[in-house]
């Protein structure tokens, strides 16, 4: 045995256990490899934490659309990739299908030759349809956009006021 | 004895070497004392390996204040302005800035407090 993989580690703590419920003595070998146990135990746990501290940080980082879009209506950063093979970045947002009316976004200035909003017969309204929209910091005309969002990324959090 | 500390697996470490020196064969009880010394320095090498990317990912989502350090010339980067139009406070905004030595941040407003680089774009996959 060169290391001990976690079942090998469960079963000696079982026949550990089993003596500490009779309350027998321990003798030193036992005492040391369950001391060992638990120092394993908890450099797992630190790796653990770790991992998903590391993991939280990784979400401020490019994330591929093939591998999940960003909430609806959320501003994002975008990369997007022309048919040439250029790529480009910008602020955007991405809209869901049905989850933004037509009146809470546009205004008449933005109406082109291809509708970006759709009718829904049911409920008598106009959603704006599912894609990629220019954010503008000006924030009145919304235009899709025209190359496909290939990575997006949150914007990050603004800097701490420090006194 | 509740848990191992690094310097008492040092101990018992030399005490084992010095049976597997003298060609002697190791007891059950020290080949499981060993092995479990091998599982805590592995789990150990892998809490390093995560701090120090962790600490690198923190060093690169880190704004810095332009009274530390300014950016590398005409790199593109997020930057952090002192009373702009609000964008998602009522403070500050932000936008994608270039600064250059001789023209400055390339913006016509606004100072700019924090700037922060931009992580790099992926490379394509296949």
């Amino acid at each position: 045995m060169e290391k001990w993989t976690s079942i090998e580690i469960q079963g000696e703590r079982k026949r550990i256990a089993f003596f500490l419920e009779r309350n027998d003595e321990l003798c030193v070998e036992d005492r040391e490899l369950l001391a060992a146990f638990n120092t394993i135990d908890e450099k797992q746990d630190e790796i653990e934490r770790l991992q998903a501290e590391l993991n939280a940080l990784k979400e401020n980082q490019w994330i591929p659309v093939s591998e999940r879009l960003p909430e609806s209506g959320q501003s994002v950063f975008v990369a997007c990739l022309t048919e040439e093979g250029r790529k480009y970045t910008g602020l955007a947002q991405y809209f869901g299908e049905k989850s933004v009316l037509e009146e809470d976004f546009i205004d008449d200035s933005c109406w082109g030759e291809e509708s970006i909003t759709e009718y829904d017969e049911e409920n008598d309204c106009y959603w704006v349809k599912e894609g990629w929209f220019e954010f503008s910091l000006e924030g009145e005309r919304a235009y899709r956009l025209s190359d496909p969002v290939i990575f997006y990324m949150a914007l990050p959090e603004l800097p701490k006021e420090e006194e | 004895m509740e848990k191992w500390t690094s310097i008492e697996i040092q101990g018992e470490r030399k005490r084992i070497a010095f049976f597997l020196e003298r060609n002697d064969e190791l007891c059950v009880e020290d080949r499981e004392l060993l092995a479990a010394f091998n599982t805590i320095d592995e789990k150990q090498d892998e809490i390093e390996r995560l701090q120090s990317e962790l600490k690198e990912l923190k060093e690169k989502q880190r704004w810095i204040p332009v009274t530390e350090r300014l950016p590398e010339e005409g790199k593109e980067v997020w930057a952090a302005l002192k009373d702009g139009t609000a964008m998602h406070n009522n403070k500050t905004w932000y936008r994608m800035l270039r600064y250059s030595s001789s023209f400055g941040w390339s913006l016509y407003t606004s100072e700019v407090t924090h700037w922060m680089a931009l992580p790099e774009l992926p490379k394509e996959e296949e």
